[in-house]
This record gives structure tokens, C-alpha cells and sequence, in this order.
């Protein structure tokens, strides 16, 4: 995990936006940057506002209230092409072939169609998509029909990706392909916004996270720092053998042979680790800060609201 | 302009590629064919037992200077002395019919006209009734006499000459009617294909991806141009076979020999076909993004339909007194302008102020639907599986 720390210009810059649908408010208030070439999670319970955001961020919705200047400044039919979008709700047209489909929205796109074909060509060889290109979309899987949604997203070389959910429905050799294609796009200096549930998927791609609950920015920065700011004076240790009484620990708890610790204020994890190693009888197997995982932290945050 | 003709050509190739198209296609081609062979089936079959020789008892001598009709008419006439030796040829088949004159026909006119088992056709009782008429003239000036038999035929002009309507040009009704039905089979089916093509974009859900695509404008203009030429394809199909038939029918078919086609009417068609289906498709395109399926889009477009269809319920006011007041304020409709004006065209000669102001009453109201359909479109694109209400639809247009 790294984080973008580079003081420059936000690609998208979201302050204060405040969306209603005649009583119901969808968006309270919502206040995030994301840098360029990072990859930036979209977090939150479902209904808690993230698809209208990423929805007035597109101009598909305009904001009752807020800012949202996008690539440095209020977006254009130009700044459209410069994006790409996998929304929520899929879609491809059905009743067209495959590549017909994807060199239709490559075209839209503003992509000349020699040069969507050629790149559609080389998707389909990676994606493992070749054989299937004169079906039908109708006619493919679910997980097949995903990657071609995926394709559209990303074939006229965007700056900014905006992706909601992009690994439902996949299974786990096409989730790992659909990752690394989002971590390449990175590595060009593409920025990736990213929605999803699949906590593990953020801590392993993203560098840093808005989490929205109830229309509402309710945690944002950089993964690890949110997690080492949630994170209580704990230790984790596996042994093999039985674990000494350690006075000073507050409260144990334990699950197989794994034991968690919490120390109370000040005592450093180090004089755990010294009296481990002098215990007699038992084998020191891992030994790690307690940092609690973003599933921890969601669930916290979320339910603590 | 490059990404709405791409989605117009998406659209087209979409649309026409599918089997129902061509069978829509077909459809008109398919009844013409049947019933060209009918007609001309049964013609052949009249023509067979219309021809023959047409027997008469004349008591009072009143048919005496009638004249012959030339060699190589249908029909010969033959004077028998009484019923009985009459009703003989009619039995042997010597004779197709018979015409027994009343004692006072020279004053009265009266006869019975007898036959055996299948009534003739008009024409042999029209030839009968020439034969009859040629007795009452002197018979010394045929020109004349073909004349007085031919009755008259008047022509009327417009003071500018520019327009004629003949007596026998039955094809100056016929032509308003066909091209009035094909301008509304054409117009409703091009602007339904529209609702449809706008709830299929939400079906597929392919309408979020569209609109970070291209402006919902272009998306709109897009279906309208593709579907707009869907519809051209099909009419101009119909419309190159019913000329083929024309070409075909015009040899044999008397009418239509004096028919003329005025190039002004197919030109006033063609632009009003256009704007018409403009304004319509904008209402079908906002319409199909703000219902659900195709099934209560059609409920939502009822009413546009019926008032566009409206001409249909006082053509004959319109073409039989295509002047009155309700004609030429159906003429300025935009909704019910294109069906009064093509009604109205043969029928008189429309003042030019009238069409002026239908056509640009029309294109205003196509800029200000085309308008209102891509701000409803806004709101009523996203919603999947929830029906919009009138009054955010009315918070749009206010937007």
C-alpha cells in the first residue's frame, strides 16, 4: 500500500454536494479529491448516496448544492470522452453482436473505428473473449457479458474511470484479470474511482477511500493511515503452547491459536514481544500490530452513526 | 453531428436487420399481389359473360333507326318478334340478356330487362342504353351524334392556370386518400419504432453509459434521423411498387389514363411528412422515456395519436367542402396541419398563406417538442422499474 502524498491539482474535486429527490434526500453532504493516477475507493451501505454521487460528478444529475469541478473545472461534452464509466445498472445492447456492440460505444467515445477495432481486438485475445466476438451479448454468460462491459469502459484510454462494482459477478481468475487491468490503467496514470462492497478488493488496490453513510463524507484519507488511526494499543500473537498471564493486558481474546491483546495506554507492544520470548515452552509463530481490517472499520463507523 | 449519425446509423441497421421489419415491409407488397390477381381474376371472368349478343322486342317500333354499334364491339343487338322466341335464344345461350320495350317506351322509357341465371354487368346496360339513344337522333351528322352520346367533360382551372381538376380524374380523390393512409401507417409505425427504441435503451440499461457519451439532444436526434430513414425505407419501398403497379394498371385501367401527378403535392408531402414525424417522434421519444414498457407507452401516446388522427374523423368535410372553417383550422394544427393540407390539396386550391403558416407553425412546434422531450428525457431516463410523475415532469420542464 502507498499513498499519494503529491500536493497536485485534484483530477476531481468534490465539495459539499447536497442532492434531494422531491423529499428524500440523497445526498447530505459530501466533500472529497482525488488525485490523479491513484485508484480512490467509493465506500458505503448501500443507499448511502455513492450512485448519485458518482451520477452529478458525470452531470447526469445536477447538484441541489456543492462544487464539482472534474479534470479542473465544471465538466464539458469534451471532458466526457476523456472519462469512462461502468455504471451500477450494466448495460450493453443485447439483440448486437459482441464486437459490433463494443465498437458502437468505442465510437461514441470518439474513437476512429479502425483504431476501436484494433484495440477491441486485443481486449478480446486478453479477456479470452476472441471466440465469442461474433455472438450475440444475449447470448454470453453473465461474467462474460462483464468483461465486455468492462472492455467499453476502458478501450478509448480514458484519464479518469469511474467503476461501480466492477468485480459482482465475477469469479475469482476474472476478478484477479479485471484487477490487474485497473492496476495497469493506474501504472498509466489513469485515476480509478472505484465503488464497491468487497473491503479486501479496497485494502488491496486503493490508496485512499471516502466512506459515505447516509448522504454524508463520513471518513476519508489514505488506507493505512485510516487504519492505523482505528487501530486500538493491540497485539496479535500465534503460538503454539500456553500463553503466559500478562498482567498489564487490559483483555484477551482468542480464535484457534490466535490470541489479540489489548494493552492499555502507553505500554509499548515491544514488552509483550520480551516477555513472549523469555516465556518458556511455547514457539512464537506470528507477532503483529492489531491493525483492524476496513470490514472492522466500515462496520464501526457505519453502525456507530 | 458525427456521433448522431452514428447512433442514426445503429439505430437503422438495428432496426431494419430484424424479421418483423421485413415483414412489414412485405405486408403491403403481399396484399397488392393478391389483389392485383383478384381483380384481375374476376375482371377476366366478368369479361367472359359480359360479351355477347343482346337480343330486344321492340312492339312499338321505337328502336327502328337506331344505329349499329361498330364491328368489334362487346356487344351485338339482335330484335326477336316476341318473349317466347326471345326466352328460346336466351335458353339455347344464343343471347346473354334481353331487353322487352314497353309499347310506350319512345315516352316512358320502361322495358324489362331479362337474363338467365347470372345478372350482366353495367356496361351491357349501358350499351344497350347508347344503342336505344342513337334511335332519338337523326343519325346524319356522326360527329355530332358521338358528341350528344359522350355527354361533356369540364376542365376547371386556377386563374394562374397552374392547377386543373377534370371531371373524369377520379384519381384526384383516390391519390389524397392512398397517400393520406400511407402517410399514417409510415408516420404512427416510424414514431412508435421510437417509443420503443427509447424504452429499449432503458431496458438494457445501455441509457447511463449513452448519456456520458453524448448530450441527450444528440442521443435524440440520433433515433429520430435513424428511425426517420427506417420509415423512408419502407414507404419508398411501397411507394416504388405501387408506382410499378400504377405503370401496370394505367394500360388497362381507363381513369387512370387521364391521371396526372402534381409534382407541388409530392413535394408539400414529402416536407410535411418530415416535420410531422419530427414533432410526433419527439413526443413518442419523451413519452418512451418516462414510462416503463412498451405497453403503457402506448396508453401515455393515445391521445397524440388521436388528435393527429383527427383529419380522418371530418374527411368528408374536408374534401367536400375544403374550404370551411374547421378545414383551415385543421390546416393550422401543427398536430392535424400535414393530413388537412394533403386532404384539402387536390380538392382546392389551398391558399399559399395557408401552407406557409401550417409549415412554419409545424417547424416552431418540432423545435419546441424536440426541446421539452430532451429536458423530460433528463428525469425519466434513470428510473427503472418507477413510473414518473406528472408533477416532477412538470419541475423539469420549469428546470
Amino acid at each position: 500500500m502507498h499513498m499519494n502524498t503529491s500536493p497536485t491539482q485534484a483530477t476531481i474535486s468534490v465539495s459539499h454536494l447536497a442532492k434531494s429527490f422531491g423529499q428524500a434526500q440523497a445526498v447530505h453532504d459530501v466533500s472529497f479529491e482525488v488525485q490523479r493516477g491513484e485508484i480512490f475507493g467509493l465506500l458505503g451501505p448501500n443507499g448511502a448516496g455513492k450512485t448519485t454521487t458518482i451520477r452529478m460528478i458525470l452531470d447526469i444529475f445536477k447538484p441541489d448544492r456543492g462544487e464539482i469541478s472534474v479534470l479542473g473545472g465544471p465538466i464539458t461534452d469534451a471532458k466526457k470522452e476523456k472519462i469512462g464509466y461502468l455504471p451500477e445498472e450494466r448495460g450493453l445492447y443485447k439483440d448486437l453482436k459482441v464486437e459490433e456492440c463494443v465498437l458502437y460505444l468505442a465510437e461514441l467515445k470518439g474513437l476512429s473505428r479502425r483504431t476501436a477495432r484494433e484495440r477491441a481486438t486485443a481486449y478480446f485475445e486478453q479477456l479470452d473473449l476472441s471466440a465469442h466476438k461474433s455472438k450475440k451479448v444475449n447470448d454470453l454468460s453473465k461474467g462474460m457479458q462483464q468483461k465486455v462491459q468492462v472492455i467499453t469502459t476502458l478501450i478509448h484510454q480514458p484519464e479518469v474511470v469511474i467503476i461501480d462494482e466492477p468485480f459482482s459477478g465475477l469469479d475469482p481468475i476474472n476478478t484477479r484479470l479485471i484487477q490487474d487491468m485497473l492496476m495497469k490503467e493506474r501504472q498509466r496514470g489513469t485515476t480509478v474511482i472505484m465503488s464497491t462492497h468487497q473491503m479486501h478488493q479496497v485494502e488491496e488496490m486503493c490508496d485512499r477511500i471516502v466512506l459515505i453513510n447516509k448522504g454524508d463524507s463520513v471518513l476519508y484519507g489514505g488506507v493505512d493511515e485510516i487504519r492505523r488511526r482505528y487501530a486500538d494499543n493491540a497485539v496479535r500473537v500465534t503460538v503454539r503452547g500456553d500463553l503466559p498471564d500478562f498482567p498489564d493486558v487490559m483483555e484477551t481474546s482468542r480464535k484457534g491459536n490466535e490470541h489479540t491483546l489489548h494493552l492499555p495506554k502507553g505500554m509499548p507492544p515491544q514488552s509483550i514481544l520480551r516477555q513472549l520470548a523469555d516465556a518458556p515452552d511455547i514457539t512464537v509463530e506470528a507477532f503483529e500490530l492489531a491493525i483492524p481490517t476496513l470490514d472492522d472499520i466500515f462496520v464501526r463507523v457505519v453502525s456507530e452513526k | 453531428m458525427r456521433k448522431v449519425l452514428q447512433i442514426a446509423l445503429n439505430e437503422y441497421k438495428r432496426r431494419v436487420a430484424r424479421k418483423s421489419f421485413i415483414l412489414v415491409l412485405l405486408m403491403p407488397l403481399i396484399i397488392l399481389v393478391v389483389a392485383v390477381v383478384v381483380g384481375f381474376l374476376s375482371a377476366s371472368a366478368a369479361i367472359n359473360s359480359d360479351k355477347g349478343v343482346i337480343g330486344y322486342i321492340d312492339p312499338s317500333n321505337a328502336l327502328v333507326q337506331a344505329v349499329p354499334p361498330p364491328a368489334g364491339s362487346d356487344n351485338t343487338f339482335e330484335r326477336f318478334p316476341d318473349r317466347a322466341a326471345a326466352d328460346a335464344a336466351l335458353r339455347e345461350q344464343k343471347i346473354i340478356a334481353y331487353y322487352a320495350l314497353a309499347p310506350d317506351f319512345a315516352s316512358s322509357g320502361k322495358s324489362d330487362f331479362v337474363y338467365w341465371q347470372n345478372q350482366p354487368d353495367r356496361t351491357v346496360k349501358r350499351a344497350f342504353e347508347r344503342f336505344a339513344r342513337t334511335a332519338l337522333l337523326d343519325g346524319s351528322n356522326a360527329q355530332v351524334m358521338q358528341r350528344l352520346l359522350d355527354g361533356s367533360n369540364f376542365t376547371l382551372r386556377t386563374p394562374d392556370g397552374s392547377r386543373t381538376f377534370s371531371d373524369n380524374d377520379i384519381f384526384s380523390i383516390m391519390l389524397p386518400l392512398g397517400v393520406a393512409i400511407l402517410f399514417i401507417i409510415a408516420l404512427f409505425s416510424g414514431a412508435s419504432y421510437l417509443m420503443q427504441a427509447v424504452v429499449d435503451e432503458k431496458e438494457n440499461r445501455t441509457i447511463e453509459i449513452m448519456i456520458t457519451s453524448v448530450t441527450p439532444m444528440q442521443l435524440m436526434s440520433g433515433k429520430i434521423l435513424g428511425l426517420a430513414a427506417v420509415g423512408l425505407t419502407q414507404v419508398g419501398v411501397w411507394v416504388l411498387a405501387g408506382a410499378a403497379a400504377f405503370g401496370i394498371a394505367r394500360e388497362r385501367v381507363e381513369f387512370l389514363q387521364a391521371a396526372t401527378i402534381d409534382p407541388g403535392f409530392l413535394i408539400l408531402a414529402l416536407v410535411l411528412s418530415v416535420l410531422q414525424y419530427l414533432l410526433l417522434g419527439s413526443f413518442m421519444a419523451a413519452i418512451g422515456s418516462v414510462v416503463l414498457d412498451v405497453k403503457q407507452g402506448q396508453s401515455w401516446s393515445s391521445p397524440v395519436t388521436l388528435i393527429s388522427m383527427t383529419p380522418m374523423f371530418f374527411f368528408a368535410l374536408i374534401v367536400f367542402d375544403p374550404n370551411s372553417i374547421i378545414a383551415v383550422i385543421l390546416s393550422l394544427f401543427p398536430l392535424t396541419a400535414p393530413l388537412t393540407l394533403l386532404l384539402r390539396y387536390n380538392m382546392t386550391s389551398v391558399p399559399a398563406w395557408q401552407i406557409i403558416a401550417a409549415i412554419a407553425l409545424l417547424a416552431l412546434s418540432v423545435v419546441g417538442a424536440m426541446w421539452l422531450a430532451a429536458r423530460i428525457f433528463r428525469i425519466g431516463m434513470l428510473r427503472f422499474g418507477q413510473a414518473v410523475k406528472i408533477s416532477e415532469i412538470a419541475a423539469s420542464i420549469r428546470f
